[in-house]
């Protein structure tokens, strides 16, 4: 067994292990390694410590079994509730709805903005259509147009045949258009 | 574009993995840095917990709270030491937990105790036996086993899975100093129990 004799051992023992690492910088390097050439004890316990470490690296692995990938991914579809493909990958936008808000008020700010949107679209489906309605014939302009046909018609015709002619292709006007 | 999202996540880098995993909730991401760290988590937690059963039950406990919490993941992080701390916590809170439920794990708050009782190296153990690389691995798996567990935790990482004192400081949310000392305690610990097997004739 290895035994620290001086003060020069024991520094090297505490550098050992960052010397058989190759971290020790420079300068402590060339300490010990001048140590070690004058130390067998030394170089016994580093040849030990390389051994030791040679030992741990050479350790097996256990194998997972392979039942490891099925059960993990059930574990984490548990996690998503509904399974790891989730519908918002389909809408990248709307993956922010789901990020993790600060405070419950933020977390309730869809379902606020969602019952503002259907509130406006109520408001406006109750409004009056202004924009768009039917307007009747101007009565001069009627009259006019009807004396005028039944001139071109002739003056035997029947006057109330005329009537009807002219309310076929008649009656509702846009606004603002003309005759 | 269009050949940039079908790209096969094995050929991404974890910051990307991680990426699509947070901006596309891309399970085949998630996927690929599950297959690329399950082998050295599970090695990982089967070492700090003596090969327990649970093992592999909390190594996937350690990617469902990755899962869950991949949205905090840190940019300038390193995906295997993330998933080492989540580990690593994971463990620590089963060891506090067996305090109150007493099985066969020990106390994460005990580090020193071990450092004055060392054992006498295995008089006992058979040399023809110990020849045999079976017995060697499984004398330096029981050895490994006896350390404190936050000694045992820096080895593992360190000498066993490779990381560097930086991450596994990252790994245990502690400085590097502290890793240096929990390294330079835990080999004295295994030199020692296996002088034995790495001291020369």
């Amino acid at each position: 067994m290895w035994k620290r004799t001086d003060g020069a051992c024991g520094r090297t023992a505490r550098w050992l292990g960052e010397y058989s690492d190759g971290t020790l910088p420079l300068p402590r390097r060339r300490v010990v390694e001048a140590h070690l050439r004058a130390c067998a004890a030394c170089r016994r316990e580093l040849e030990a410590t390389r051994r030791t470490l040679a030992l741990l690296a050479d350790l097996p692995r256990r194998e997972l079994s392979d039942q490891f990938d099925v059960l993990l991914h059930a574990r984490l579809a548990e996690v998503e509730g509904v399974g790891r493909r989730r519908w918002w990958a389909l809408f990248p936008v709307a993956r922010h709805l789901r990020a993790p808000w600060p405070s419950p008020l933020q977390r309730l700010a869809p379902a606020g903005a969602l019952a503002a949107g259907a509130l406006a679209l109520a408001v406006w489906q109750i409004q009056p259509l202004q924009h768009h309605r039917t307007v009747p014939s101007d009565p001069p302009a009627y009259v006019a147009a009807l004396v005028q046909e039944h001139q071109l018609l002739g003056a035997g015709a029947d006057l109330n045949s005329t009537v009807v002619s002219h309310n076929l292709g008649d009656g509702v006007l846009e606004e603002g258009e003309e005759e | 574009m269009i050949a940039l999202l079908r790209r096969d996540p094995a050929g991404l880098s974890d910051a990307l993995l991680v990426e699509r995993v947070r901006e596309r909730d891309d399970d085949r991401a998630f996927d690929e840095i599950v297959r690329r760290y399950k082998n050295r988590i599970f090695s990982y937690v089967c070492r700090m917990t003596h090969d327990s059963p649970d093992a592999e039950d909390l190594t996937q406990e350690v990617f469902v709270r990755a899962y869950q919490s991949i949205r905090r993941f840190r940019a300038d992080a390193a995906v295997d030491t993330w998933l080492y701390r989540i580990a690593t916590n994971l463990v620590i809170d089963r060891f506090r937990r067996s305090k109150r439920a007493p099985q066969q794990w020990e106390p994460w708050d005990e580090e020193e105790d071990a450092l004055g009782g060392l054992p006498a190296t295995d008089r006992e153990s058979d040399p023809a036996a110990s020849a045999q690389l079976g017995e060697l691995q499984r004398q330096v798996r029981k050895a490994v086993d006896a350390l404190p567990a936050k000694l045992r935790a820096a080895v593992v990482l360190h000498d066993i899975e490779g990381l560097s004192y930086e991450e596994v400081a990252e790994a245990l949310g502690c400085p590097v100093g502290t890793v240096k000392s929990r390294l330079f305690n835990g080999r004295s610990l295994l030199r020692r129990k296996l002088a034995h097997y790495v001291e020369a004739d």
